[in-house]
């Protein structure tokens, strides 16, 4: 074909897809009948990221960054055949999202959807394309040039030593909150659930033999040996069952939530204190697997089931007054979806393992900006399985028991009155497919998404008598990657603890101490268990507390990598682009200031922190006791527990103003001429070509 | 043709092991070969490896798995 007739070809088929997201996207925010097929979902997310991807990635990569394949990247250059290793595009691709998905995307737009499908919709699409891909993709490329470095280090040569301190405050700060939150999301999921429960347990066993195999069995055999892991994981799964109907091992393995925390958090800190070939690396492996088939596996289903969408496009608890989390829409919703659509922690992946494999300057484009996109897909997903419920069962099981009761017959009423006609025999029969105790308050996104996915999994594989298994398999498949995040996340704080403490004792920083590790481990599993412990006892279920706390602190981070990425865009001399990160930028300050500020000043008792600690001291003070305590020691419980949550707030909200303050007089510094814009870049090298392309046993085919 | 299917296993078990940050002996062993046998020695058995790995990567905290 000659290049003009290719070049037509090319404008024709991108006027297609770009008119067929557009007609997707008017088709959901228009639609206003029953139901809506998620087709149009489907429809409008992947034509966005396609024209997104295809002119708004290039000309990022072109006109600011200008990536540059005669440039060796620092796979090419050190290239010592462990981290830094020049690899296939897709193969980085792979790797970079395994290591950006988690449970965060899927939890997330579950809990927005109780204002509708379309806010959430349009900003896990809207975010991702111009935040979120714009972040991942900027910060890998500025650790790309910079031999790897992380997003810290960055921070502290481009824009001082003090945003390098704030980042790392940001840091720690954040991974406490997360791993608080999601440990709660497997709380909540696995209180009084001797099914999940048994298998859940069992993954710990399972991992164990997994590490000793590898280690001793067949060293270095990671392959078999994960293998042996899924099929021990599915045994268990199938085992669940039968635990679950035999009435000891049921009772056994039937746990209040405050136990289940309890157990989680001795699990941190032991997964934190030994080895790592023995529990962290084989877990890690054997989520990996499962999250990236499970992932591929719903989403084949999805498009083969293709599911009518049951809620609304607005519901009337877009002004803030719903039960799932409290707030309006703007700003919670964009706290309340962060990954998926921007996410501040990818910035330190893309500054971790991935900038180290990259061949050529120009795969960071598909890896950076095309890995978010896969990410926001996820979002769509989880999206989907919970509109997908009708809105009186989501409502049934995502409000807290404070709100709905505990009974069938009084939440079909209570969520009925909402104008979501639901009956107590839809509940049970759910409860009974699923072979639950119950369904009703199941909050923090992980039961929904679970049922959700039983639901269109069976359609496809089993029908209704799977649906249980079906189930079980998806809480388990958020388990396993949710406690993996645990450990992983435990083990960082924990060395984060040991530098900080090495600063006034320098013994500390010695990993191989054990004194130090063991002190480090149980300060950081204190720290997130108390927020753990804290949502679990909560009466209005803690997922709304900590999730929006955990937004704010993911969206911070966020801030931090985009003010690092606008300060390289303008050293770069490419200030007339810097609106590129700058308005993602100005809008997660708006966003997370707003939401931080209303956390702790709005009157209401239902958003403002310190407005409910003075509905505590006020019911106290008038001799009663505060709703849902029972003794003066609870309630002043509660208060404290209301004060850290503001302190908490607070810090954030400094930090984010402390970094705008600090990045505004550096850019003024710059635009007047005072400062000299200075590179951190390591120096050019040329390249020797794509080395991903010439794999040295690939030569002769000399295969031992 | 067994040939072609054995290389294509053994390529994807590579891609495997690298997207999921897996310990990779053989890539290992021709790394040595390249630019550590001039130096004399002997490489790391896939047990030594297999440890060696698993530390620099863990233990200092180094693996980020995302929210």
């Amino acid at each position: 074909m000659s290049r003009f007739k290719r070049g037509i070809l090319s404008i024709l088929i991108w006027t297609v897809i770009a008119i067929l997201g557009a007609a997707g996207l008017a088709v959901i925010a228009l639609h206003r009948g029953e139901t809506i097929s998620a087709a149009w979902l489907l429809t409008a997310a992947i034509g966005t990221y396609l024209v997104a991807y295809r002119f708004y990635s290039r000309f990022i990569a072109t006109k600011i960054m200008q990536l540059d394949d005669n440039r060796a990247t620092p796979a090419e250059v050190i290239n010592d055949g462990k981290d830094f290793v020049p690899t296939n595009k897709w193969v980085v691709y792979g790797h970079h999202f395994a290591a950006i998905a988690g449970a965060g995307p899927l939890v997330g737009p579950i809990l927005a959807a109780q204002m509708g499908y379309l806010p959430g919709t349009l900003w896990i699409i809207v975010g991702a394309v111009l935040g979120g891909c714009v972040q991942d993709f900027i910060i890998l490329f500025a650790s790309m040039r910079r031999n790897g470095k992380s997003l810290g280090q960055i921070a502290k040569e481009e824009i001082g030593p003090f945003v390098g301190v704030l980042a790392m405050i940001g840091i720690l700060s954040i991974m406490i909150i997360l791993i608080a939150v999601l440990a709660l999301v497997v709380v909540k999921a696995l209180a009084h659930s001797p099914w999940g429960t048994f298998t859940i347990a069992m993954t710990i066993p399972i991992a164990l033999l997994m590490g000793v195999y590898m280690r001793y069995l067949r060293p270095g055999k990671v392959l078999e040996g994960s293998l042996l892991g899924l099929v021990l994981l599915l045994l268990a799964l199938w085992g669940g069952r039968y635990v679950a109907q035999h009435p000891a091992l049921s009772d056994l393995f039937t746990l209040s939530g405050e136990a289940i925390a309890l157990w989680m958090i001795a699990y941190g800190f032991v997964a934190s204190v030994l080895p790592v070939w023995l529990l962290l690396a084989p877990r890690d492996y054997l989520s990996s697997f499962l999250k990236i088939g499970t992932i591929f596996v719903l989403a084949g289903a999805i498009f083969l089931v293709m599911p009518e969408i049951q809620m609304p496009a607005i519901t009337k608890f877009a002004d803030g007054t719903g039960p799932v989390f409290a707030g309006n829409l703007f700003p919670f919703l964009f706290i309340t979806i962060a990954c998926g659509a921007i996410s501040g922690f990818h910035s330190l992946v893309s500054s971790g393992t991935t900038p180290k494999l990259i061949a050529k300057e120009s795969h960071a484009r598909l890896v950076g900006y095309g890995g978010m996109l896969m990410e926001s897909f996820v979002a769509i997903m989880a999206m989907i399985a919970a509109t997908l419920l009708t809105p009186g069962i989501y409502f049934g099981i995502n409000s807290p028991a404070a709100v709905i009761g505990t009974d069938v017959v009084k939440a079909a009423e209570t969520i009925s009155s909402w104008g979501f006609t639901v009956t107590p025999e839809d509940f049970q029969r759910l409860s009974e497919q699923i072979e639950e105790e119950t369904v009703l308050s199941r909050t923090g996104g992980a039961p929904t998404l679970a049922i959700g996915m039983a639901y269109i999994l069976s359609r496809v594989f089993g029908g209704d008598t799977l649906m249980a298994f079906w189930y079980h398999f998806a809480i388990l498949f958020e388990a396993v990657f949710i406690l993996t995040t645990i450990d992983a996340g435990t083990r960082i704080g924990r060395f984060m603890i040991q530098d900080l403490l090495g600063n006034i004792w320098p013994k500390m920083r010695r990993t191989d101490w054990l004194p130090a590790n063991l002190i480090a481990s149980a300060l950081i599993c204190s720290a997130w268990g108390y927020f753990l412990y804290q949502g679990v006892t909560d009466p209005l279920g803690g997922i709304n507390t900590l999730w929006p706390l955990f937004g704010i602190a993911n969206q911070m981070l966020a801030a931090i990598a985009l003010v690092v990425g606008t300060t390289i865009v303008i050293k770069m001399g490419k200030t007339r682009y810097a609106w590129v990160t700058l308005v993602p930028l100005a809008w997660l300050s708006v966003v997370t200031l707003t939401a931080g500020f209303q956390k702790l000043f709005h009157s209401s008792p239902k958003i403002g922190f310190l407005a409910h600690a003075n509905m505590i001291k006020e019911s106290l003070a008038a001799g009663q006791l505060p709703a849902p305590a029972k003794t003066v020691e609870e309630a002043h419980k509660m208060l404290m527990n209301d004060y850290i949550d503001a302190a908490v707030t607070a810090v954030f909200i400094v930090i984010v103003i402390a970094l705008l303050l600090a990045a505004i007089r550096l850019w003024m510094n710059i635009w007047t001429g005072k400062t000299k814009p200075e590179l951190h870049e390591a120096p050019y090298v040329k390249s020797r070509g794509d080395l991903s392309k010439v794999a040295p046993e690939a030569k002769g085919g000399a295969i031992a | 043709m067994t040939e072609r299917i054995r290389y294509t296993l053994r390529r994807l078990q590579k891609n495997i092991k690298t997207i999921f940050g897996m310990p990779d002996y053989e890539r290992y062993l021709a790394h040595w070969e390249q630019h550590h046998k001039h130096e004399g020695g002997r490489p790391m058995t896939e047990a030594e490896y297999y440890r060696y790995y698993l530390s620099q990567r863990y233990e200092k905290g180094g693996v980020t798995r995302c929210c």
